[in-house]
């Protein structure tokens, strides 16, 4: 007897437990983003569109030196690199990209080539609207992975 | 008209109160799947309908045109008969055992009749109510074997025994009460259970001594949930296995026939619940003069909730939230005032008492789904045979054993 009420009692403590959760996670805000209608709010860390930066001066932090091309498991990064000259700057080192172009249809946001990059030149951003009707749009070309210059007042990748 | 009236007054009022009766109850059972899926979507941190109108609150309406207006699809090698006729019996039984219901103790004049709230009161009441809601293992049955189609088969199958086995644990599990009772009667029952124990604890049969039925309260509620093949005794249409099981097959209206029978037994169940453990329209409060204003407590829960609407209302996003909430709220203010007049405070009283209960039933029903797992098959017949089916014969033992005893 004594044991059947033991565990009558003890069933009794662990749903009461049990219940217990889902009545609290009940009056909890719901986690789900309410994506079309507001923002979506982003880890800090999150992978997004790569985003190319560029120094104080302005001038392109890409050096040219295909590290990020070469440690791309994708392989979807293709760099055209040329001289810089005094009379045509464009980044701080001895070379710049000329053409730096990611094929999204490709890539798989690993961010090996944000740990390769020397200069710190490409991160992940947290851009992610990549849909598109048309595939050859999915090759997205440096100017439209550099960071905007002179900045804009509101950052545009804040989450 | 007039003559009709004349003739036949008490055919008539019966008429009139089936239909209002009917309105009621269909919205309540479209307000019922949205308040479902609304809880269960909080337990899960999600918002649950929220696009269909303010708060979802449309979604209802376009889950039943969404049902009318799909294709309806009958499995070639159906029994055309049989496939037609087990969702009409599933959602007309569903619905007539609510007919039993008594929702208060006010009477009210129609047309020189005096009737009472329910439609009907049968000294055998509660017999007539277990005849009828084990019928509804019929339409299961029915709708698993003439689809033609394995699943259903086998959820049918599978919900025949289940409901056949949990039956009989439900049933037992009440005779408890109608040995403190003394009645089938379900207005009887509930007025067996006026009074307080030391002046503060209702004599409701989940208290009441000698023995208190709190054995038999747990076995019914657990088997009512497995008669209405809720979860976590949702085993005929455990999707992993089944697909859908018993209802497959069936699209269009007669899925949503299934589906109103299955929230409309979920409501009959919970009034049952309601009538024989918790005193039906009985008030938890004594009627001492501290606690005089309670009388007034319909009215207060009405105008917070129209304050809330309007406050709601107001800071809603869409348009369309803003305008209806407001009038939601204006119109719950009107109900607010209306049941405080002196004449209505009165008769409200019960109805009130008797919803709110059953309320508290639903949201449990909402709640257990949002907690539990399914069960497996073995464990459910297990818990049936094993568990509920003993200790509701144990409960039947020893609360004639109280009786006697308290008699002496």
């Amino acid at each position: 007897m004594a044991f059947i009420l033991k565990e009558v009692g003890e069933t009794f403590i662990t749903l009461a437990k049990g219940f217990g959760v889902t009545f609290r996670n009940m009056l909890r805000k719901p986690v789900t983003e309410n994506y079309p209608d507001e923002p979506v709010h982003f880890q800090a860390r999150y992978r997004g569109i790569h985003v190319l930066h560029r120094d104080e001066q302005g001038l392109e932090k890409c050096v040219g030196c295909f590290l990020c091309a070469a440690a791309c498991p994708a392989n979807c990064i293709y760099i055209e690199a040329a001289e810089n000259t005094d009379a045509k700057r464009i980044s701080a080192g001895e070379r710049y990209a000329k053409v730096y172009n990611i094929d999204y249809s490709r890539c798989i946001f690993c961010g090996y080539c944000v740990e390769a990059c020397p200069t710190d030149a490409i991160t992940h951003g947290h851009g992610f609207e990549l849909a598109t009707y048309d595939i050859n749009a999915l090759i997205y070309r440096k100017e439209q992975l550099l960071e905007p210059w002179p900045p804009p007042k509101r950052a545009p990748l804040n989450s | 008209m007039s003559n009709l009236v004349a003739q036949h007054p008490v055919l008539v009022v019966a008429v009139i109160k089936i239909a209002v009766l009917m309105f009621l109850l269909l919205t309540a059972l479209a307000y019922l799947t949205w308040f479902e899926r609304k809880v269960v979507a909080h337990i899960q941190s999600r918002w649950g309908p929220y696009r269909a109108g303010p708060h979802g609150l449309l979604q209802p309406l376009a889950d039943g045109l969404k049902f009318l207006f799909k294709e309806d699809v009958t499995p070639s090698g159906a029994d055309r008969f049989v496939y037609y006729l087990a969702p009409f019996l599933t959602l007309s039984l569903s619905l007539t055992a609510i007919a039993l219901i008594p929702f208060g103790p006010g009477e009210f004049k129609l047309f020189g009749q005096r009737t009472s709230l329910g439609i009907a009161n049968l000294n055998i009441g509660l017999l007539f109510l277990f005849a009828i809601t084990s019928l509804g293992v019929y339409g299961v049955a029915l709708a698993g074997w003439s689809s033609n189609s394995k699943y259903p088969l086998l959820g049918g199958l599978r919900s025949s025994a289940q409901m056949v086995s949990y039956e009989l644990a439900l049933t037992m599990s009440v005779v408890g009460v109608l040995l403190l009772a003394g009645s089938f009667n379900l207005r009887e029952i509930i007025a067996a259970q006026q009074g307080f124990l030391w002046g503060w604890l209702p004599r409701w049969n989940i208290f009441a001594s000698p023995m208190p039925q709190v054995i038999g309260f747990s076995c019914f509620f657990t088997a009512a949930i497995a008669e209405t093949n809720r979860l976590p005794f949702d085993l005929p249409e455990a999707e992993g296995e089944l697909v859908a099981g018993f209802h497959t097959e069936y699209a269009s209206f007669k899925f949503a026939m299934f589906f109103m029978g299955e929230y409309a037994s979920m409501i009959t169940v919970s009034c049952l619940a309601t009538i024989l453990f918790f005193g039906g329209w009985l008030s938890p409060f004594p009627q001492i003069g501290a606690l005089a204003w309670m009388r007034y407590l319909p009215t207060a829960l009405l105008a917070a909730g129209s304050a809330w609407l309007v406050w709601d209302g107001i800071r809603y996003e869409t348009l369309l939230g803003k305008i209806v909430l407001p009038v939601l709220g204006v119109v719950l203010a009107g109900l607010a005032v209306l049941i405080a007049l002196p004449g209505a405070n009165d008769f409200i009283q019960g109805p009130f008492w008797f919803l709110a209960k059953v309320f508290i039933f639903l949201f449990i029903y909402v709640w257990v789904r949002g907690t539990l797992p399914r069960f497996r098959y073995d464990q459910l017949m297990a818990v049936g045979w094993k568990l509920l089916l003993p200790a509701s014969l144990a409960n039947i033992v020893l609360t004639s054993f109280a009786i006697v005893v308290g008699k002496r």
